[in-house]
């Protein structure tokens, strides 16, 4: 079933250039807006500004996804200086209505290592829904004691501790593992070609 | 999505992260207990279409395509005739790097071997260019850097010291820290490369073990100096990488970024390296180091900056500064305007800088002592509202004179004092960009009710300045544009807005359409103003009419004239208002309204409230016979003195005496209101019941 999703085809980036392709709009809204609600929460965007904030990322983003190019730095740099910009300046055209992220943005003053750590938190925020998007497909691949191994083993337990959890001899945990593992690192790896790269 | 807990880096997170990092960095990690073999065979189709970016010391960096993941990346080999002695400390660099992971180091994506056995480690690719390279485009004039440029590499200095800093915490040095081994990349990406001289402290298999002594085997050396640098870079490397028998610690790094700042601050190394390399050697070993303001003294170099420099330049480790955070904070402390620890800062200078830090506010105070003289005019003319309004606002100016006067005298000396500042007006731009914008931001969107030609001449004097500091940003050219547009002035607000219109398109293009009609220096004439009042048809901008209005009113000297701008705003705000009548005469202060769908005499004004759109006109007499108007609350604000309103909707005089104090004659309808009401009706109020 997977098959056709690995052959080539054009990536989110370049389709973005095409600015009719309603298709590849819609499909920019379901990567992109769970990632953009993250960050935003991050930022602790207050409720009031919240939607303001996220409609105006996810446009101003899409109109800019297109002129991202790969010789001149990494797509995640690019993403997280592109959103931190956004974001700063929605709030510094609504200071007066923002008020929680007024702190913030006084922050801003302090300069890079400020700047730094957002670009940071963004370019995290953005590997950590890579791998959710990761997880969510591949978990109809596998049975629900595949996936608990493989989430068990994620959160720290080791081999013997998932094997008392799930009721499962230790070879097969061993082996469910890495069957899940190499599985979520190719979807991981696809994602990563499909949406960062041109 | 407002359910979702953010706890700080959870386990799973974490995991999920490595798993990501360990996703992109391999391509056959799905073959993870796969024979060996088959890997190495899979080496040479792997990489392909070799092309040099490098060759440094015991390197060569390559970009080749990865023909797993289809990419391009850097590759690091040996020299061909490398020694295999070389293979273990080479291997050792790509193992050390791939310990580090932080955005301001090299990630490295892959160690191996090639077909005949070479080590080889591939890197991801980076686009940008050297530090050394960028060090000497912001050094090609002789006087000092700009500081614009400044600020830019005290940035990526600060980078680097984040990156050194989590590399120390990690328990590795750098040893070769150096222009040449920083990348900087368009977005801002710095990152630290080379790591081939880094250590392990207190790893013995890194840390003085076999790397050193076969750095210290003469044969070896031999080869190696044929080949490039071996131990550090002359100018760069610490005095105690000299002399092995020194345990070389953090600090060594740090030493390292000192003469990195020397370089950023001068353009060249504290130790020159035109002689001899052991000549360079004995003087790194003696500290002969010239401080920067002494070996360049015709060049502009921040005092509290080259302290910090030669602190961290210290010759003896424990003269320098403790950790990378400490050096890094001290770099802070200059860019906040604050005193670096490294200057033993006096008195006076803590109170220079405390000037120069808090200037806008002073700046601020000094301007405001300027106006408070019109402050106070405006708080007077509120008195005639009511008695209890005008104490207070009395009460307040005079305090504020008070205040005023004595700030004053502070606020000069703190403007002389910047005035003494080398760093001059684009460093300060630079530095308080956003405050002047909130600044200007105030004076055209806020203030400007109080006194429109003051607090717009103002917001252009503000932006006249950021313009001229060849600031980066383009936004002062947006709002002079706007501000330009609010004095009429069409030619030069086109000039700006073409330098720049965003969020200003629509004025952009009502300023381009009516551009032939306006000459500079002059108003527009009526019928151009109100026609592109008429233009100007978004709701959000009608404030933006009234301001124009007020302008208009202080510069126009005719007032019938200036009555055509008030009618195309009163139209504006009454957008159903049909078969105008709006006769004014100016000899009788009298206006006559009329019409369908004039409901309105009052705008909604952003940052402002409720505006009396006919208070320019200084009306005595009002008709407002037969309109829609209902409410004489519309009339708040006009201090009328006979007002018509037969015929109109009004239906309740009650609160005349609060909206209309003048008012001493009243045309009313037979039966519009009760006229005997003695709510409302009283002495010297006449009623005219027709």
């Amino acid at each position: 079933m997977t098959d056709d999703r690995y052959s080539t085809r054009q990536t989110l980036i370049i389709r973005a250039r095409n600015r009719d392709d309603a298709d590849a709009w819609d499909e920019f809204v379901s990567t992109y807006r769970l990632f953009i609600c993250h960050v935003l929460n991050r930022m602790n965007v207050g409720e009031n500004d919240f939607e303001d904030l996220l409609q105006e990322v996810m446009l101003r983003l899409w109109e800019k996804l297109g002129s991202y190019d790969p010789d001149k730095g990494k797509f995640r740099s690019w993403l997280s200086y592109v959103v931190r910009n956004i974001v700063l300046n929605f709030v510094q055209k609504n200071k007066t209505r923002i008020h929680k992220l007024e702190q913030f943005s006084l922050e801003v003053k302090d300069g890079s290592a400020f700047h730094s750590g957002v670009d940071r938190m963004i370019e995290r925020e953005w590997k950590l829904h890579i791998s959710g998007m990761a997880m969510d497909s591949i978990r109809s691949l596998f049975s629900e004691t595949a996936i608990a191994v493989f989430e068990l083993s994620l959160e720290g337990l080791d081999r013997m501790q998932i094997s008392k959890r799930l009721q499962i001899t230790p070879d097969s945990v061993k082996v469910l593992k890495s069957r899940v593992k190499s599985r979520y690192l190719m979807e991981v790896k696809r994602l990563i070609n499909e949406l960062e790269t041109c | 999505m407002k359910g979702h807990s953010h706890k700080d880096e959870s386990q799973a997170e974490i995991s999920l992260e490595t798993l990501f990092d360990l996703a992109e960095a391999s391509s056959d990690l799905i073959e993870e207990e796969g024979p060996l073999t088959e890997e190495l065979n899979a080496v040479a189709q792997r990489y392909t279409e070799f092309s040099l970016i490098a060759s440094g010391g015991m390197k060569i960096i390559s970009k080749v395509r990865d023909n797993n993941t289809g990419r391009y990346v850097a590759i690091a080999q040996l020299h061909e005739d490398a020694p295999k002695e070389l293979y273990e400390p080479f291997l050792r660099e790509a193992r050390l790097t791939a310990l580090l992971d932080h955005p301001n180091i090299i990630s490295i994506h892959n160690i191996g071997l090639d077909e005949y056995g070479a080590p080889f480690f591939t890197m991801k690719l980076r686009g940008g260019q050297g530090l050394n390279q960028l060090i000497e485009a912001c050094h090609q004039r002789k006087t000092g850097l700009k500081p614009v440029d400044l600020d830019r590499l005290l940035e990526i200095f600060l980078k680097i010291c984040d990156g050194m800093a989590y590399a120390h915490s990690e328990g590795v040095v750098h040893l070769d820290i150096k222009p040449e081994n920083i990348q900087v990349g368009i977005y801002g990406e710095v990152i630290i490369f080379d790591w081939g001289l880094g250590k392990v402290l207190g790893d013995p298999s890194y840390d003085g073990g076999e790397f050193d002594q076969i750095l210290l085997n003469p044969d070896l050396l031999n080869n190696m100096t044929q080949i490039g640098q071996v131990r550090g870079t002359p100018g760069f490397m610490a005095p105690e990488q000299i002399e092995c028998k020194n345990k070389v610690t953090p600090r060594a790094d740090i030493y390292s970024l000192g003469a990195l700042l020397y370089t950023m601050l001068t353009g060249v190394p504290p130790i020159e390296l035109a002689g001899s390399v052991h000549d360079a050697l004995q003087r790194t070993k003696d500290g002969a180091i010239l401080s920067m303001r002494q070996r360049f003294p015709d060049v502009e170099i921040p005092r509290g900056l080259a302290a910090v420099g030669m602190k961290a330049l210290a010759l003896h480790p424990r003269n320098r500064y403790e950790s990378v955070e400490a050096l890094r904070k001290d770099v802070v402390n200059f860019m906040a305007g604050r005193s670096t620890l490294a200057e033993n800062a006096g008195f006076l200078k803590e109170l220079n800088l405390f000037y120069k830090r808090n200037l806008k506010i002073c700046m601020v105070i000094l301007l405001f002592s300027l106006v408070t003289s019109a402050v106070t005019f405006s708080f007077m003319l509120g008195l005639h509202r009511s008695k209890a309004k005008a104490d207070l606002a009395r009460a307040r100016a005079e305090s504020s004179e008070r205040v005023a006067l004595r700030e004053k005298e502070r606020a000069e000396n703190a403007l002389q004092l910047y005035r003494e500042q080398k760093e001059g007006l684009s460093f300060f731009v630079e530095r308080h960009f956003q405050e002047l914008r909130k600044e200007v931001h105030a004076q055209t969107d806020v203030r400007i009710f109080e006194n429109p030609v003051l607090w717009l001449d103002e917001a252009r004097a503000y932006l006249d300045r950021m313009i001229r500091s060849e600031s980066r940003a383009l936004w002062p050219y947006m709002q002079r544009g706007y501000v330009y547009f609010m004095m009429q002035d069409l030619n030069a607000a086109n000039r700006d807005f073409a330098q720049y219109d965003i969020n200003a398109e629509d004025l952009h293009a009502v300023s381009r359409k009516f551009a032939d009609q306006a000459v500079s220096g002059q108003l527009l004439d009526p019928e151009t103003l109100g026609a592109l009042i008429g233009e100007i048809d978004e709701p959000n901008r009608r404030s933006q009419a009234v301001i124009m209005l007020l302008y208009d009113r202080e510069k126009r000297e005719s007032l019938t004239d200036h009555a055509r701008i008030v009618e195309a705003v009163l139209a504006a705000y009454n957008d159903q208002w049909q078969a105008e009548t709006f006769d004014y005469d100016e000899g009788t202060s009298s206006l006559r309204l009329g019409g369908k769908g004039l409901v309105r005499l009052k705008g909604a004004v952003k940052d402002f409230g409720n505006y009396p759109l006919l208070r320019s006109l200084d009306l005595k007499v009002l008709y407002l016979q037969r309109t829609r108007i209902n409410n004489l609350v519309q009339l708040d604000g006009l201090g009328i003195e006979e007002l018509d309103i037969r015929g109109s909707r009004i239906r309740d005089c009650s609160r005349s005496s609060e909206f209309l104090p003048n008012l001493k004659i009243l045309k009313v309808s037979a039966g519009q209101v009760p006229a005997d009401d003695p709510v409302w009706v009283r002495e010297g109020l006449q009623i005219i019941v027709e």
